[in-house]
């Protein structure tokens, strides 16, 4: 094709001259049968396409040279011949007109679909419309750049004008059914089916490349792709799920159709994701979560709940991580676990309570009035009150243990979740059967503070079965702590046994005690422990007291090891320790008085102006008493001070009336009966006439067994003292009398175990008013003036740490501070002045 | 001239306040009848709110009136045990609520204070009362007001706390509050504040059953009027009682009374 170029001004002879390499350059369509790409470069010879470029090239600078003169029978351009030097006009339009021919012309094959006929020519055309872009760079650059600047945006540079074409010819009329093809072969690949992904990846991004937008044709724009792909495609997408999972879910259990929605999702947002354009990612991934997830919310939760019940940790997790694909989807899900954890928790309770009372039932070897109310009712009161708090605590924790493994494991942790799981723990932890029996008061206190401190005491505590404590630790303890509300309730039990353990010098180390406080205190506050601490230091103050006594009185002129007992004081600051000072009167014995006034002085002189008040009831010694066989090493008798004064008088003679034991000792009728009891049980003292009638009689008399036949050469005496013996003579004559003297001790004890709690009830209630109005009186102070609920509130929030307060109970403390005068009601009866 | 209408005005309105006279009169360009209205008009019903207002000086009580107080008196004052006789002869009861009206008027502070020979005369000589039988007019329409009047009603509610309670206390005891809230409230629909029977009888009840270890603050005997003022029926508690509101817990506990003990409640 080596011809002469034609005339520069010819628009006809330019026109028949480039068309022939223009047909090559798009590929006619016998060619296209049967060749690939590269035949166009092999038809479209170099020089072929420099003659075509040149031809193009000199029409427009010579057209242009003489305007006005070829277009002067035009008058669409007349415009034009005044203004431009630049032409190009009749040839583009040539070419668009040629174009349009060019596509409509393009002919399906027999059996052909519309896709592939589609794929195939977009292909080729594609590829010829950028060098067809090239032939007509001189035209590009300066008729169409110059045509689009003075306005006219229907002008385009020859491959938009391919495209356009394209569009307005090939693909306009038919994109209903190119589209619906399209999702036709979808669905076949969501069915299993191979199809061809090579046309479809194809088809789709030409839906992209023909969004032109002729404004400005450098931006990219996806309005077709949008708007003729992607939104059927979606609501075909939706449609075909939805019908599917529906299908899916008649004939499928839940969790297989949790695996299946894995599966699917996976196929739609990875195998698939190469067919769309980025843009449909977000609106596929809420299309999917819509049909696959939300329609199916309520048996999903049903299901979260079977699989928890089931502990599948591996269907957990992919339930999860299926619905974390919708956000507005995990509160559900995050209270429906807390409901759970919460259930679960309850009725670990209470099948441990069950479990107990089976066990005791067993025990008791009772079958033969399991219908008698009566009786069901004691039994359950033994099951609470026997229930051991190892027990317990250790079923709390494992539920806990338990949900945050399925937390960490399954949720990831999120945050909803951990809530959720510290919201659960809190309620069941400080509401089940057993902390809060049914029927208790709305004020009640939850027993788990209790039973935390039982605990606490067990592990603490010197103890002679060591293999109890092994699995037991200080951060069982912490962890309840965490999650319990009657912080105070627990300070207030803990205390009391503490100073048990402190006294009767029980505690496993003193390190390991502080090793609590000091948890405690950090996980609270200092504020917390203060009486704690408080008595910690008193026992050490007191040792050194110890140690400084001992050495006085040896130091003394008229020491000797018979008159002066080794003494271990303990001097306790009044109100930090839950002991209550009782005006008991006691006879010191003899042996004891000197030692007594001699500490006396010393600690006086040593502090001046403290007072020293004696707790008598608390005091205990040792005895040597040598009493038994001939030729036997003396018995070591553990008693407390009441007891050990009794049995110091039997040195003056071995029969004793009670009226006599009185006058010696000073003490009330009810403390001699009270400390006889485990001497009449060891036989140590004869009592006659017997009975526990006539122990409180005056001219009953006590005869001191000697000599006294006892196994054991350490005896404790002081372990047998019951306090309420003379309740249980004057009240329980019916009930205790049949059993004689040694039916009753489980009975009184459990009595007595009663009154300490209520005490320890009644303190914490106590305490809680004083707080509240410290609380109250605080705030008003500073804020002067104050709504009732901005009041209210700010007391909740600043108690939290210590215990709920009901508010009920801050009222209570309002009224009793407006009776004291510290506040007064405003005139609008809802707010609150301080009275400074 | 202008004397002459400061006297008449004097003698008419009773009014012994000089300055206050001249006030009037001068607002009203020294036209008595315009200075009377006025007067009338601002000052009518409120003479003066105590007798502290009186100036002592130069009032020459009537002779009637002075022996009424002699009659009463003991040591120039007028003692509770006095105060009884005299109630007496006014032909009213002790649990009487206008006895109360008869108290604020004197500016009887205390049932145990005295009251002083000025406090009585003064008072009376305000109300233009010189014997029995007068004061028993006054204490009549008194009487009348306490039935229409809510304002009236609520003040002489809130002035019975102090006068009841004793000068070292801060509070009333159960049995004499119950029957003072009877009185007041439990009057078969005497008083402006008319609360439904249905709510009056369980709130008696409970008060009976809470009796023992109650005692009631001016606090709570204040709050008791504004409860009863907001909550006239059951209806209206059941509607609109919140108990995180301010009551105090007396309320709250006979709300959760009410809950336990009247069904459908």
């Amino acid at each position: 094709m080596s011809e002469v170029l034609p005339r520069s001004d010819d628009l006809e002879a330019t026109w028949n001259f480039v068309q022939p390499g223009i047909n090559q350059i798009l590929g006619n369509e016998h060619s296209l049968e049967t060749t690939a790409d590269k035949r166009v470069d092999k038809v479209l010879s170099p020089s072929m396409y420099m003659e075509v470029y040149t031809a193009i090239y000199n029409y427009c600078v010579n057209k242009s040279r003489t305007t006005g003169h070829f277009n002067a029978d035009k008058p669409s351009l007349t415009s034009q011949n005044q203004t431009s030097i630049l032409v190009g006009s009749e040839i583009y339009d040539k070419l668009k007109r040629y174009l349009r021919d060019y596509i409509s012309n393009f002919q399906r094959r027999p059996n052909e679909t519309f896709l592939s006929f589609y794929v195939r020519h977009w292909k080729r055309f594609t590829i010829g419309a950028i060098f067809l872009n090239h032939t007509f760079d001189y035209m590009n650059r300066y008729w169409v750049q110059k045509e689009r600047s003075d306005g006219k945006r229907h002008i385009f540079d020859v491959n938009t004008l391919c495209l356009m074409t394209w569009k307005e010819v090939m693909f306009d009329p038919n994109s209903g059914m190119l589209v619906d093809e399209i999702l036709g072969q979808i669905t076949s690949e969501r069915e299993g089916r191979v199809i061809n992904r090579g046309s479809l990846t194809t088809v789709i991004k030409s839906f992209v490349a023909l969004g032109i937008d002729p404004q400005d044709l450098k931006k990219l724009n996806l309005n077709v792709y949008i708007q003729v792909f992607e939104k059927p495609f979606l609501s075909k997408t939706e449609q075909y799920y939805r019908d599917y999972s529906e299908t899916y879910l008649q004939t499928h259990s839940v969790t297989e159709y949790i695996t299946e929605a894995q599966n699917i999702i996976q196929r739609e947002e990875q195998g698939m994701a190469i067919y769309w354009d980025d843009h449909t990612k977000k609106p596929l991934f809420v299309t999917l979560n819509e049909v696959l997830l939300k329609d199916h919310a309520e048996k999903l939760q049903a299901e979260f709940i079977k699989l928890l019940d089931s502990r599948n940790e591996a269907q957990i997790s992919a339930l999860y991580s299926l619905m974390q694909r919708d956000f507005t989807l995990l509160p559900k899900l995050a209270s429906a676990f807390e409901e759970y954890v919460k259930l679960t928790g309850e009725k670990e309770v209470s099948k441990l309570i069950s479990a107990h009372k089976t066990a005791i039932m067993k025990d008791s070897g009772n079958n033969t009035n399991s219908n008698n109310n009566n009786n069901n009712k004691k039994m359950a009161l033994a099951a609470t009150n026997t229930l051991p708090p190892k027990e317990y605590i250790k079923k709390l924790l494992e539920v806990h243990r338990l949900f945050k493994r399925i937390t960490s494991n399954c949720f990831e942790n999120n945050i909803g979740f951990v809530k959720a799981l510290d919201n659960a723990c809190r309620a069941y932890i400080n509401t089940n059967e057993f902390a809060m029996p049914p029927g208790s008061s709305r004020i009640a206190t939850s027993k788990t503070a209790e039973m935390l401190a039982k605990y606490s005491d067990q592990l603490l505590k010197r103890s002679t079965k060591p293999e109890i404590l092994k699995d037991m630790s200080v951060d069982d303890i912490m962890m309840v702590f965490k999650f319990l509300i009657d912080k105070d309730a627990f300070e207030s039990h803990y205390r009391r046994l503490f100073a048990k353990r402190l006294i009767h010098g029980t505690s496993t180390a003193a390190e390991d005690e502080e090793t609590v406080i000091q948890r405690l205190q950090s996980e609270n506050s200092m504020e917390y422990t203060g009486k704690i601490t408080k008595m910690f230091q008193d026992v050490r103050l007191s040792k050194i007291l110890e140690g400084e006594f001992d050495i006085a009185m040896k130091k003394a002129e008229d020491y000797s090891p018979a008159t002066c007992p080794e003494l271990q004081p303990f001097v306790l600051a009044e109100n930090m320790w839950p002991f209550s000072y009782q005006d008991v009167s006691l006879k010191l014995p003899d042996e004891l008085m000197d030692s007594h006034q001699k500490l006396a002085d010393m600690y006086t002189s040593k502090h001046n102006g403290r007072v020293l008040k004696w707790l008598w009831p608390l005091c205990r010694g040792e005895l040597r008493a040598d009493i038994g066989k001939p030729g036997r090493p003396p018995f070591i008798f553990t008693v407390t001070l009441f007891q050990l004064s009794i049995l110091m008088l039997f040195n003056r003679g071995d029969v004793l009336t009670l009226e006599q034991i009185q006058e010696g000792t000073n003490l009330s009728i009810q403390n001699i009966a009270a400390s006889m009891v485990p001497f009449i049980k060891f036989k140590l003292l004869q009592q006659t006439p017997p009975g526990l009638d006539s122990l409180i009689k005056p001219d009953t008399e006590f005869k001191l067994a000697s000599p006294y036949k006892a196994l054991k050469t350490n005896i404790n005496f002081a372990g047998g003292v019951k306090n309420d013996i003379l309740s249980s003579l004057t009240s329980g004559a019916g009930g205790a009398g049949g059993h004689g003297g040694d039916g009753v001790p489980g009975d009184s004890a459990r009595h007595g175990e009663m009154t300490e709690a209520e005490e320890t009830e009644k303190e914490i209630a106590t305490a809680r008013q004083i707080f509240l109005e410290a609380c109250i009186v605080r705030i008003m102070k500073a804020q002067r003036k104050l709504p009732h609920s901005m009041l209210v509130n700010e007391c909740i929030a600043q108690s939290h740490t210590r215990f709920n307060p009901k508010v009920s109970m801050i009222k209570r403390a309002i009224d009793s501070l407006i009776q004291k005068g510290y506040l007064r009601r405003g005139e609008d009866g809802e707010s609150y002045t301080y009275l400074a | 001239m202008e004397e002459d209408a400061i006297h008449d005005f004097i003698e008419l309105t009773q009014c012994r306040d000089r300055k206050k006279a001249e006030r009037y009169l001068r607002e009203s360009h020294w036209n008595v009848n315009y200075a009377l209205n006025d007067f009338y008009d601002k000052e009518v019903g409120n003479f003066f709110s105590t007798y502290k207002d009186v100036p002592q000086d130069n009032v020459v009580y009537p002779p009637e009136l002075i022996h009424v107080f002699d009659q009463y008196s003991e040591a120039g004052v007028i003692t509770f045990e006095g105060m009884i006789t005299y109630i007496g002869d006014l032909s009213l009861s002790i649990d009487d609520l206008v006895t109360i009206c008869l108290a604020q008027l004197l500016g009887w502070e205390n049932l145990l204070a005295p009251i002083t020979r000025e406090q009585f005369l003064a008072q009376w000589f305000l109300q233009g009362c010189s014997t029995i039988n007068e004061m028993k007019t006054v204490l009549a329409d008194l009487n009348g007001k306490l039935e229409k009047d809510r304002g009236y009603f609520k003040e002489i509610y809130m002035y019975t706390f102090p006068l009841l309670v004793e000068p070292d206390q801060n509070k009333l005891d159960a049995a004499s509050t119950i029957e003072y809230w009877k009185l007041f409230f439990d009057q078969e629909k005497k008083y402006p504040m008319i609360i439904d029977q249905e709510l009056l009888d369980p709130w008696f009840v409970y008060l009976g059953e809470q009796s023992e270890n109650m005692s009631v603050t001016e606090d709570i005997w204040k709050m008791v009027y504004q409860f009863f003022n907001r909550f006239r029926s059951l209806g209206d508690v059941k509607q609109g009682y919140d108990e995180m509101a301010a009551w105090p817990i007396l309320i709250d506990e006979f709300i959760e009374y009410l809950q336990d003990t009247v069904p459908n409640f």
